[in-house]
């Protein structure tokens, strides 16, 4: 009994890390002002970039470091679209999931010659958690992702740049009055989105498998905005929603075996976000500015 | 001893209106001077370019004996020239002490320095006499309080020429005295405070100096100990016009209009009620008053009339189409400030259509008509809305609602707020022109009390009694406001 119940606080701790990651980066951009779907599209290119890294250099670690680079730089793709050339946000970020899903289907081809999965490269350090009978690893970033809430809650409520990110999101206007530039703060933010999106993408690819698939997202990017509604643009509680949406997937595995169709525990983590809004009378309120200029 | 501050040949247009010309402008250290005029006379923009937020077509500015090319707020502020705009420019969701500190907090190695902050903050909060601690957020804060706010901020950054674009204008008394208070305290520490406003008998309270603004050119300077309120408001407005007649005595004989009967307004997850047992009834041809600080239930009456809210308990007698509105907050529910003055008379007059479609020559004529009517000035039935100062847009609201006919009721909320005086006598003349029944809700009980044929007073949502003119003196009307007995 320990052993399963073990096993599914495991198993909701891994389903969680990477929409903590993915949340943690739509967090920053939209705190900043800039509405981010563009989530998803990150998170795989920093999954491909993790593995194409890893398998030119043998090395995971390498690997990770390729993936923030490589999801970093894609954000300021986005960044160049939204802050410079002013394209609509919520275009420009679909336009983006799509751009990472042609590329990284078509350096698959391109690099291996095969249509969707690429060939398995060696996985991140992971931690051995022994407890009886129970043995079981769990990679080093979902107590990474944890850290990391830490470190954004820090950032976002006790540095210079936290302060001028929060106000860039609430009235940008405020700022330019003190002689902080919003744009250039905004830059940072979607800076550190691509780096949070790239270390979830890296987990999915080198930490939890340890190939990239181009489905390897799976959505996770939209649910992590689920999430970060849920917990209303809020570090913490954030990282409980997608806690909670973590457990729901486990739960919804477990279903399976009872005959539940597959489709049903699929739909779970956007039922659960819905009941959560309104069954408890959740109010939500973005940053005042997301979106605006 | 030279200006702290000197504009001199200050001349700038906006498109072909020339809205100063060629102003001069010294503001002396240690002093207050207060800066009058219409609205539209220029007021706005010219401290604005002391301020460095609006560019200047020609002119020099001089701070502390030395010339600047002001373009930027950034660069005034470093010269120690600072603005606090009417609409404060501060964040809600920061603390009192994030706001104050906002792009130059005190920090080690980008992380801020929460104690030195707090410090600092409060020891400007206390000089300012602003009872708050330095990590409230922000949005708890009331309208004055902010304001404190944002010149803590200023003397933050180190700023010793503060000018203040008509900070009184949504303040109650007692909030300006407070306000007149811990400026002359500034001032005798030496700043030179510049008082932007329209309401004379103030700069009489604080001012020592006055300068007249109006169409843009400097009219004249005189020191308060040697002028009297007479004489600046001709300097204003060349002229006041005489007020036409009040309207004839009493009117028992017309029957009443109801409009409330024992409404009760129990606000979506709150317990206590924001209106009680409210019943209102107006008069034809009669001003019927409702008076009360801001918050006790005036939105409510309001949202009640205008079918935007039902009532939890009781009924509402008129329906929305049967009252013409005037709404309190003139740019948020007024109007579309993106529209122009003819939509926006489409907007309001359901009727000005043919079939389903919009009948844009119509809306255009009754525009040119308000516009003309009101005199709202400087504009056109293709002028934005939202382009309009305040005075302006409160007329053409006015005018909009007195355009159309058959509504037996006119509730007007706060016509006058934050405009200047000329605007609001026209404005006044206006209303007790209308023929139906007017109800007139304001927080402003100088202009109830000239207006109103009966007044009833609203505190924390319930009737305090209804009283005739001329019944109670002003004195129990306040009182009742206030809680107190008659």
């Amino acid at each position: 009994m320990t052993a399963v119940i073990l096993g599914l606080i495991l198993g909701a701790l891994a389903g969680a890390t990477p929409l903590i990651f993915a949340a943690l980066g739509g967090l920053c951009s939209e705190r900043a002002g800039v509405i981010n779907l563009a989530l998803e599209g990150f998170m795989l290119v920093g999954a491909f970039g993790a593995v194409l890294v890893t398998y030119v250099t043998g090395s995971p670690l390498a690997g990770l470091i390729g993936a923030v680079i490589a999801a970093a730089v894609f954000a300021l793709v986005y960044a160049f679209l939204c802050l410079d050339l002013r394209a609509d946000q919520i275009v420009a970020g679909i336009v983006m999931n799509l751009l990472a899903a042609g590329i990284c289907a078509f350096l698959v081809k391109r690099i291996w010659n095969i249509s969707q999965n690429s060939p398995p490269v060696e996985k991140l350090f992971s931690i051995p958690i022994a407890f009886g009978d129970f043995r079981r690893e769990i990679s080093i970033l979902v107590p990474v992702a944890f850290v990391a809430v830490i470190v954004v809650w820090f950032i976002l409520r006790r540095t210079v740049f936290g302060l001028n990110l929060r106000a860039a999101g609430e009235d940008p206007s405020a700022l330019v009055a003190t002689g902080v530039s919003p744009r250039r703060v905004r830059y940072f933010a979607l800076l550190c989105s691509g780096i949070l999106c790239g270390l979830g993408g890296a987990f999915l690819s080198i930490g939890y498998l340890n190939q990239f698939m181009t489905t390897i997202t799976h959505g996770r990017g939209f649910i992590a905005i689920a999430a970060l509604i849920m917990g209303n643009w809020r570090p913490v509680r954030t990282a409980a929603a997608c806690l909670l949406i973590g457990a729901a997937y486990e739960a919804g595995y477990a279903l399976t075996g009872f005959g539940v169709p597959e489709e049903v525990w699929r739909m779970l983590p956007y039922v659960l976000t819905i009941v959560v809004l309104c069954v408890f009378n959740i109010a939500v309120r973005p940053p005042r500015a997301l979106g605006r200029f | 001893m030279p200006p702290a501050l000197e504009l001199r040949g200050i001349t700038k247009r906006f498109g072909n209106i020339l809205a100063l010309d060629n102003v001069d402008f010294s503001v002396p250290a240690g002093s207050v001077t207060a800066l009058v005029g219409e609205n539209g006379a220029g007021k706005t923009t010219l401290v604005g370019i002391a301020a460095g937020a609006v560019r200047p077509d020609s002119g020099e500015i001089n701070a502390g004996g030395e010339t600047l090319a002001l373009s930027r707020p950034l660069d005034a502020l470093s010269r120690g020239v600072g603005l606090v705009y009417q609409h404060t420019r501060l964040v809600d969701d920061l603390s009192c002490a994030e706001n104050v500190a906002l792009g130059v907090p005190p920090s080690r190695c980008g992380i801020i320095s929460r104690d030195k902050l707090s410090e600092k903050v409060s020891q400007l909060f206390d000089r300012l006499r602003l009872d708050r601690g330095p990590d409230e957020l922000l949005a708890s804060l009331t309208l004055p309080e902010r304001q404190k706010v944002e010149i803590a901020r200023l003397l933050y950054r180190g700023v010793k020429i503060l000018l203040l674009d008509e900070p009184t204008a949504l303040l109650l008394p007692q909030e300006t005295e407070e306000l007149f208070t811990v400026l002359r305290e500034e001032a005798s520490r030496g700043a030179a405070i510049v008082f932007v406003t329209h309401r004379l008998e103030e700069v009489f309270k604080i001012a020592e100096r006055i300068v007249v603004l109006r169409a843009g050119c400097k009219v004249g300077q005189r020191k308060v100990s040697e002028t009297t309120p007479d004489e600046i408001a001709v300097m204003m407005v060349g002229e006041v016009e005489a007020e036409p007649r009040l309207k004839a005595g009493l009117f028992e004989e017309e029957m009443p209009i109801p409009l409330l009967e024992n409404a009760t307004v129990i606000r979506r997850g709150e317990r206590v009620a924001r209106l009680k047992d409210f019943t209102l009834e107006v008069f034809p041809g009669a001003i019927h008053g409702v008076a009360g600080v801001a918050g006790n239930g005036q939105d409510e009456i309001f949202d009640l009339l205008a079918g935007v809210i039902s009532p939890s308990r009781g009924r509402v007698m008129v329906k929305p189409g049967e009252i013409a509105r005037v709404p309190g907050d003139r740019f948020r529910q007024g109007g579309i400030p993106d529209f122009t003055l003819s939509e926006n008379v489409e907007l309001a007059h359901g009727d000005i259509r043919s079939g389903f479609i919009l009948n844009r020559a119509g809306a255009a004529l009754v525009a040119k008509k308000v516009i003309g009517d009101l005199d709202v000035k400087n504009a056109g039935p293709e002028t934005l809305y939202g382009s309009l100062s305040g005075g302006n847009a409160q007329k053409f609201l006015v005018g909009r609602e007195l355009a159309k006919h058959g509504t037996p009721v006119t509730c007007l909320f706060n016509p006058t707020r934050g405009i200047d005086f000329a605007s609001r006598a026209y404005l006044h003349s206006r209303i007790r022109a209308i023929s139906g029944a007017v109800l007139l809700i304001s927080y402003d009980l100088e202009e109830l009390l000239e207006l109103s044929d009966t007044i009833t007073v609203l505190y924390r949502g319930e009737s305090r009694g209804t009283f005739a003119r001329g019944e109670i003196p002003r004195q129990s009307l306040a009182s009742l406001m206030t809680g107190g007995g008659a």
